[in-house]
């Protein structure tokens, strides 16, 4: 059996093993790989720039724990730009595992950095199920589809919700989802109520949501973990998704590597059965 | 730490490791993992929707007097029919009333958030923006004070009597307007198009800071070109409710325009001969087969877009854990040995 013949037959836990072992060692050995930044996410950045500082903003935690290597990096990169701004932040989700209780611990953390008082210059709306009705109810009453907020706080007792009573008092959503309720922030909430948006995605959902910062329904977008470490440097706080890109960029050019080993490999052996039947 | 955040780190350091130990064979550990999973979400679920559905927005209500919520608590209720041969006919009840909501709500959004936009865009040439300039221009706006409750009406009086004033509750239209020359070294393909902007300008006497704010792109500007060959651009606003109180001067400059044409007509060939390989109802022969087959080059360029991406959250998920692994996880060893 020579090279490319084992190469065929080599037992896939080999390859686990290579990544595995890519992902460990730049955490280990850090590599300074350069990250550059896409139009994309500069756009993100640049739009939220321009929201007047102080103004009210949502930041949707649309994801499961499942994508928090993606997703959560972008939130607290954006929890850094709103509360530099002063902005007012509403935090709400639409996804029941999890969602809420990501959306209060990682504000919280931020807010204590930038000491920010609950119910004034934030507020967590927590869950409600259905997001279609919440989505298009929000419009109308955003207390009527949350009568309290997260803990169970009356609205009317949270001074920053007594100023918002629907979108048209907020300047700016900031979408972060791993699935599709980001279609229905652009289908319900921009196209109805016309708020600007930029949507954080994960890297699986991001080809899809191109087309909508090409039509203008997203104003940015952050794709995966290279999306969220473009934030991370343009907001100037480099943490996890910039820590992480390293090993990703590992483990691409590992993967390219071993596709070309595969096709090769494939192919010699091919040549070689067809000599065999000659 | 305490002593129970130590013991959460190492249960999620022990779950973590048993979801891996599955890439090296099937094992009882692995399975236990994920049957805790799964019986944790399902627990969690019912647990929430019970809470935020069931008790917030049915039976609280309800008791404070909202008493025709009763009537989808019904509807609700009926769905456990099904679980009867003979009575689930009376669960379609309900079925059809979300059914209508849905296709109610969802047409609508789809059409006018989704579809029209999309097939719009599509349509239209993609421009790329050459460069933005400041044109010797005569603006016929003058500047506007944005007053809302919080503003010295007394004080606003005395530094600036002569500003047209705009109330944020109750704003009326403000027309922008402005006459310049277009430059004469634009190519075939190119245009320019005006930016309105309102700048806030910066006065600690009276409102302690405004940021610059660009009102409106190039969209909903009117150009009426004089007769004289000079443009007027004109622009109204009446929607000031995100704006600070505060001084705002009016601007109007102009951006160069390329259109991309090659890009635009690649993407109307893409789209045209994708529909058309799922067009079913004619054999793919001559120039629809053509066609058919140049739309699967353009599928299979946008699934190896889509794989490439798929590779890089995959193995994001894999970064995350490991991350947990290498930080927090073996970060906690010293705290224990």
């Amino acid at each position: 059996m020579n090279f490319w013949e084992k190469m065929e037959k080599m037992d896939r836990r080999w390859v686990y093993l290579m990544v595995g072992l890519s992902v460990i060692l730049p955490f280990i050995f850090p590599l300074d790989l350069p990250i550059s930044i896409t139009p994309e996410a500069q756009s993100v950045f640049d739009e939220v720039e321009k929201i007047p500082d102080g103004s009210t903003v949502m930041l949707v935690f649309d994801y499961y724990p499942s994508t928090i290597a993606e997703c959560e990096p972008m939130a607290i990169a954006a929890l850094h730009h709103f509360f530099r701004k002063n902005c007012k932040v509403i935090t709400l989700s639409n996804i029941p595992l999890g969602g809420p209780s990501m959306a209060e611990a990682v504000t919280r953390d931020m807010a204590e950095k930038y000491n920010k008082v609950y119910g004034v210059d934030f507020v967590n709306l927590g869950y409600k199920y259905g997001y279609v009705a919440v989505l298009s109810g929000m419009g109308q009453s955003i207390k009527s589809i949350f009568p309290t907020d997260n803990s169970g706080t009356p609205l009317e007792e949270l001074p920053l919700m007594t100023n918002v009573p629907n979108y048209d008092s907020v300047a700016f959503i900031f979408e972060i989802a791993d699935n599709a309720t980001a279609d229905y922030w652009v289908s319900i909430v921009y196209a109805q109520y016309g708020v600007p948006m930029v949507c954080g995605t994960t890297a699986v959902s991001a080809p899809k949501y191109y087309s909508f910062v090409a039509s203008g329904q997203f104003k940015g977008l952050l794709g995966g973990m290279k999306g969220a470490a473009e934030y991370e440097q343009l907001v100037g706080h480099n943490a996890a998704a910039v820590t992480g890109m390293s090993a990703q960029s590992l483990v691409h050019l590992l993967i390219i590597f071993l596709v070309i080993l595969g096709n090769i490999s494939f192919f010699l052996g091919r040549k070689g059965h067809k000599k065999e039947l000659v | 730490m305490t002593g129970i955040e130590l013991f959460q780190l190492w249960l999620m350091a022990f779950v973590t490791l048993a979801l891996f130990s599955f890439m090296y064979k099937d094992n009882p550990i692995y399975r236990i993992a994920e049957h805790i999973f799964a019986g944790l979400t399902a627990g969690y679920q019912v647990g929430l929707i019970w809470d935020t559905v069931i008790l917030q927005q049915l039976w609280n209500p309800m008791i404070d007097g909202e008493w025709w919520l009763f009537i989808p608590g019904i509807l609700g209720f009926l769905m456990f029919t099904r679980f009867s041969q003979k009575f689930s006919w009376i669960s379609r009840m309900s079925l059809a009333f979300v059914m209508g909501v849905t296709a109610g709500i969802f047409i609508i959004s789809q059409l006018h958030g989704l579809v029209l936009p999309q097939m719009q865009d599509t349509m239209i040439a993609r421009t790329s923006v050459d460069k933005t300039v400041e044109l010797p221009m005569t603006l016929q706006s003058e500047s506007i004070f944005i007053v809302d409750s919080t503003t010295d009406m007394a004080l606003l009086d005395s530094l600036y009597p002569e500003v047209k004033r705009i109330d944020k509750a109750n704003p009326e239209e403000y027309i922008f307007s402005a006459t310049y020359t277009e430059p004469s070294d634009k190519g075939m393909l190119e245009y320019y198009a005006p930016i309105c902007s309102l700048i806030g300008v910066q006065d600690t006497t009276i409102k302690k800071e405004i940021a610059a704010m660009e009102v409106h792109d190039d969209n909903g500007i009117e150009l009426t070109t004089n007769s004289d060959g000079t443009i007027t651009a004109t622009y109204s606003y009446s929607s000031f409710e995100k704006f600070n109180s505060g001084l705002y001067q009016p601007k109007i400059a102009v951006k160069k325009m390329s259109i991309m044409l090659i890009l635009s007509i690649i993407i109307v060939i893409g789209v045209v001969s994708t529909l058309i390989y799922f067009y079913f109802s004619h054999e793919h022969v001559g120039a629809l087969g053509v066609t058919a087959k140049v739309g699967i080059w353009f599928i299979m360029i946008s699934f190896g877009a889509h794989f490439g991406y798929t590779v890089m959250g995959r193995v994001s998920l894999l970064i995350g854990r490991v991350q947990f692994l290498v930080e927090d996880w073996v970060g906690s060893f010293n705290q224990l040995f």
